[in-house]
């Protein structure tokens, strides 16, 4: 990067089913005050913003500009970038970019989703290709859930049990965040007995439909140590982006088949990975990153992850799961947030990972806070099999 | 370049100015160095939906003062003999992929720079401008220049 960039501000509201009570430009406004109030900063300080959320997820599109108001951009640089489920994470790297670049010196970035408007379930479950998606049996989010599920099932990885002791883990995080949509008090044999969506993926395995909004303040590093005592830096960031998974290394005839013979709904993240470690030294992922916050919209995920981020072997999720080495206790901490099974507003998913990795090294996690020092996080999001963004923040330059 | 948003209703603002394209050319002319942009630009590419706009616009970008617009084009500057050319490309009305209308502009604007436009070419074109914008009134303007 041209310029260091620092976390200078995060802003959040708590995840909710439903905001009756406000317009998308009410709900956008109370995450950039929040953020604004977090930084000290008021929007006069900010020169640009970049926001993100679902195209037409709402039933409306050029939510950048229309909301204006509400992201406070009127006579401001800016744009929107939409990227699926990784928007949260894309407009972060923008963001940084911008910082990054030397021509700006205070970043606003927010995304959100307001899903109690519009017609999301239309849009997020049915198949994309008429022809080559229905062909392999894939329908959009379920689909790709299911392909995640069954690969895992498959390579041996883990049980329907041992996911349903990580759910377990989910829903007891997501109540103590007091930003989760979801507030489960829910036992393993809830998750087993919960209704089989295609199986081995279940109704408690899958993400929430939710409403919230995520903003996040960045500066470049002379900025940022002017304007904040508690600067959250940006090591490195990571953007890669694939075809769409059926076209992605395997024959569309095989869309089934491809998921047993290894899941490509991971390639991304797996290859950040690669890359980010690589440059930052990163040998021993589990003793050296302090904490993980992911973009798991499913259970299977979380798991499936475990082995893409190489925290253990590949088919030996169990063993992390057995000795709960991603709990608050454990040795790798992930999704203390409660997660994308708890609180999933998309637009706004991917950021809200990079404000909940903050606020993790900042300390101020209260009840959700990893129980010792977090001075490397990483973090990621993925959206619609092929875009991923992944970052290191860091306590530290 | 800049860019620059302006307020999204239409009942916010009075339609017949454009400060948010004012702004987005103010930046783009701090950064490139530009102080009088009739005298030191070459040609301009600007993204027209509607005929007026370019009237509209030619005052956004500072080539006349405001309400000047159309006292500014009979005088011939903007013709392709003229001093300071407007989209010699045809612009948006000759043609509007929208997604790509902004990046076509750019497009043009480096074919002139180059001397590659053929019949089209504004001989010894320097410096160019390439502006779009989004939102059916202009809510949302970005300003570049090219030079070589």
């Amino acid at each position: 990067m041209a310029e260091r960039v620092a976390v200078i501000g995060v802003g959040q509201t708590p995840g909710k089913r439903s905001r009756k009570d406000v317009s998308e430009i009410e709900l956008v406004n109370e995450a950039v005050r929040a953020a604004l109030e977090d930084a000290e900063l008021t929007i006069k300080d900010i020169d640009v913003v970049i926001e993100g959320n679902m195209e037409f997820f709402e039933g409306t599109l050029y939510t950048d500009q229309w909301l204006v108001e509400g992201l406070g951009s009127y006579g401001k640089s800016g744009l929107k970038v939409n990227s699926a489920g990784d928007t949260g994470a894309t407009i972060f790297s923008t963001g940084v970019s911008h910082a990054a670049s030397g021509l700006f010196k205070t970043v606003l970035i927010v995304g959100f989703e307001k899903q109690d408007e519009g017609a999301y379930g239309g849009i997020g479950m049915r198949s994309e290709d008429s022809f080559f998606d229905i062909a392999g049996g894939s329908g959009r989010a379920i689909g790709a859930m299911w392909g995640t599920a069954i690969s895992v099932l498959n390579r041996k990885s883990a049980t329907e049990e041992l996911i349903a002791k990580v759910r377990v883990k989910e829903a007891e995080c997501g109540l103590r965040n007091p930003y989760s949509h979801l507030k489960l008090k829910i036992t393993e044999n809830d998750v087993l007995n919960s209704n089989t969506v295609i199986w081995p993926l279940r109704f408690l395995h899958i993400c929430p439909t939710s409403v919230s909004s995520c903003a996040v303040i960045v500066a470049p590093e002379k900025e940022a140590k002017r304007l904040t005592r508690k600067p959250v830096w940006v090591k490195d960031y990571y953007c890669i982006h694939s075809g769409l998974q059926p076209r992605c290394g395997e024959p569309w005839l095989n869309v089934g088949a491809a998921y047993p013979t290894g899941p490509q709904f991971r390639w991304g993240v797996e290859q950040a990975a690669i890359a980010l470690y690589k440059r930052n030294g990163i040998t021993h992922p589990r003793k050296q990153i302090d904490y993980i916050e992911s973009y798991s919209p499913s259970t299977w995920h979380e798991v499936d992850y475990y082995e893409a981020l190489k925290l253990c072997e590949p088919g030996e999720a169990w063993k992390l799961i057995e000795e709960e080495a991603t709990w608050p206790h454990g040795d790798i901490p992930f999704d203390l947030s409660g997660g994308v099974v708890s609180t999933n507003a998309i637009g706004a998913t991917g950021l809200h990972r990079v404000a909940e990795a903050a606020i993790q090294i900042r300390g101020e996690g209260g009840e959700r806070q990893v129980p010792r020092d977090v001075n490397l996080v990483f973090t990621f999001a993925q959206g619609a099999d092929q875009f991923c963004t992944a970052a290191f923040l860091s306590k530290n330059l | 370049m800049g860019n620059c948003y302006d307020v999204h209703y239409l009942g916010d603002r009075d339609l017949a100015d454009c400060d948010s394209l004012v702004t987005a050319a103010k930046r783009a002319y701090s950064m490139a160095k530009i102080n009088d942009p009739l005298k030191e630009i070459d040609l301009a590419e600007i993204s027209e939906e509607y005929s007026y706009q370019e009237l509209l616009w030619t005052e956004g970008l500072g080539f006349c003062g405001r309400g000047e617009g159309g006292k500014w084009m009979e005088k011939g500057i903007s013709q392709m003999s003229g001093s300071l050319p407007i989209n010699p490309s045809g612009g948006i009305l000759a043609g509007n992929p929208i997604g790509v209308a902004g990046a076509a502009r750019v497009v043009e604007a480096v074919t002139q720079l180059r001397g590659e436009a053929g019949a089209r070419q504004v001989k010894g074109a320097k410096t160019a401008l390439a502006h779009g914008y989004t939102g059916a009134c202009g809510q949302s303007h970005c300003v570049f220049i090219l030079s070589h």
